[in-house]
């Protein structure tokens, strides 16, 4: 999908990309599924205070 | 460059939005003068400053000559230009967009007519609402510039609210914050800038950067401003709170941003510690604080995610117009549709991780306090500079884990620019935050300066 003159930009940010996810923590349980937080608003066990 | 002077609008004894309101009620001012007030700055300062995108006078005044109705009446204000508002140019800084005109309001803009405010216009931002920290020169409009360096970054990506603020153009702004986007520029003009839990305020409308972790979020002169424009569009009742005082108020602090990041710039550590003196004078209980995992990793994490449904959100534009956009566009749309997908999981496998075990802190603390940005504004289109500045912060954490964050200008370095810390508080729990910048700013000189 990207043109091919912006191909090699493209792999270099990808490059940085890895990175990063290189440095993430992998040794999750297998069970930790992915989650959204703003799409789960009840999962955080905050509660609104407005005064 | 860095000179500060008090603004007529502070002579007159008008200088927030509390200002503001207090003068309406007591009929010491108009709407329509008040309105004056923040056109004779837009026609004295935006010509240098480009934080107004698209000026809406007639509508305006129109607006402002009404009668005065709702929690916000007469209070002029402007919106960044990812927000659609009905009839105006809604561009989002893109060439993608030029001539688009809005076909409806965004929930958040009808919300705040119903409140009575007058919307003077769109606000700068970076193209799309996003980018890389780096600035190009390659946009339709030219960047936004700090009010009080001229030669420096406004923060962004809503590069204009903050600048409308300081500077008397608006009262209060909104801007949109995905990892710091509201928070930032607070910081680099000496405003006041919050993101609320998740779900307080409405995104229709609002031209998307991801999916999981945009907010809008209000820009303010004072905390007890936002605090008035939160209660009249969220029902929440948070100057009131806000009015509490810290006594008692379990503050964590953290101090060292963690392995990943720098040592932050020495005047932004001093003020600091002065400024938890003064909470702690105030009767703040005042602790050492950790994050679970290093604020640096979070900014890894938020990254992955950002870019990858940034990318997810626009292919369709990166695929058949990528030399249209600007650069800092393209390399951010270009990261994202590089993202593994076993990458963009582990990201997200950490945010769970991160959100589910920060609720352990909320134990032992009411906020936490740090740092914002690690660094001072620095000079516009700098690179390295401005790309340390809107990576290398303690804003994503907040972003993550969908937490309620609040930047507070806490004095001024040497050469005259806006320090300034974050606070962060458990989901839901705004009212802690309001109480800390609240009594802080009651107790402290720093909203007595405005950029000359």
């Amino acid at each position: 999908m990207i043109p091919d003159h912006h191909a090699a930009r493209a792999a270099e940010l990808a490059r940085a990309m890895a990175a990063a996810g290189a440095r993430l923590p992998r040794d999750w349980p297998k069970e930790l599924r992915p989650a959204d937080p703003a799409a789960e608003p009840t999962r955080n066990k905050g509660e609104f205070r407005d005064g | 460059m860095s000179a500060i002077l008090h603004t007529h609008c502070m002579q007159s004894g008008i200088a927030s939005l509390a200002d503001a309101l207090a003068a309406l009620e007591a009929g010491r001012i108009t709407p329509d003068a008040l309105l004056e007030r923040c056109l004779d700055a837009i026609g004295r300062r935006n010509g240098a400053l480009h934080a107004v995108l698209h000026l809406d006078e007639a509508a305006a005044r129109q607006a402002s000559a009404a009668p005065r109705r709702g929690a916000l009446g007469g209070i002029p204000w402007g919106i960044k230009d990812t927000f659609d508002v009905a009839g105006l140019p809604a561009t989002a800084n893109s060439r993608l967009r030029a001539g688009r005109i809005a076909p409806a309001d965004a929930a958040l803009v009808s919300r705040l007519r119903e409140a009575g405010a007058v919307l003077i216009g769109k606000l700068a931002t970076w193209e799309y609402g996003t980018g890389t920290g780096a600035e190009h020169f390659d946009l339709p409009a030219p960047p936004a510039r700090n009010p009080w360096d001229t030669t420096r970054f406004t923060g962004g990506s809503s590069t204009g609210a903050g600048v409308a603020v300081a500077t008397g153009m608006a009262l209060f702004a909104i801007g949109s914050d995905t990892t710091g986007s509201v928070r930032l520029p607070a910081a680099a003009t000496g405003c006041c800038g919050v993101v609320m839990t998740p779900g307080r305020l409405p995104l229709d409308g609002a031209l998307p950067n991801t999916f999981s972790m945009d907010r809008p979020g209000p820009i303010a002169w004072t905390a007890e401003d936002v605090a008035i424009v939160m209660d009249a569009i969220c029902g929440t009742r948070l100057r009131a709170a806000g009015g509490a005082g810290v006594a008692g108020l379990r503050i964590g602090v953290l101090r060292d941003p963690g392995p990943g990041f720098p040592a932050p710039d020495g005047e932004l550590a001093s003020a600091l510690e002065d400024g938890l003196a003064v909470l702690s004078r105030l009767g703040a209980r005042i602790r050492d604080a950790a994050l679970p995992w290093p604020a640096a990793m979070c900014l890894d994490a938020a990254r992955l995610i950002g870019a990858a449904e940034s990318a997810a959100i626009h292919e369709r534009e990166l695929r058949e117009n990528p030399d249209v956009m600007g650069a800092a566009l393209r390399d951010k749309l270009l990261a994202g549709s590089g993202v593994r997908a076993v990458d963009y999981l582990a990201a997200q496998r950490f945010r769970r991780a991160f959100t589910e075990a920060i609720d352990a802190v909320w134990d032992e603390h009411d906020v936490i306090l740090s740092l914002g940005a690690l660094h001072l504004p620095p000079r516009l289109g700098v690179e390295p500079e401005s790309t340390a500045y809107t990576s290398e912060t303690m804003l994503t954490p907040a972003s993550l884990a969908g937490l309620p964050a609040l930047v507070q200008c806490n004095g001024f370095s040497a050469g005259g620019l806006p320090l300034h810390w974050h606070a962060m508080a458990r989901a839901g729990n705004e009212t802690a935050l309001f109480r800390l910048a609240m009594a802080y700013e009651a107790a402290t000189p720093w909203r007595e300066r405005r950029p000359a």
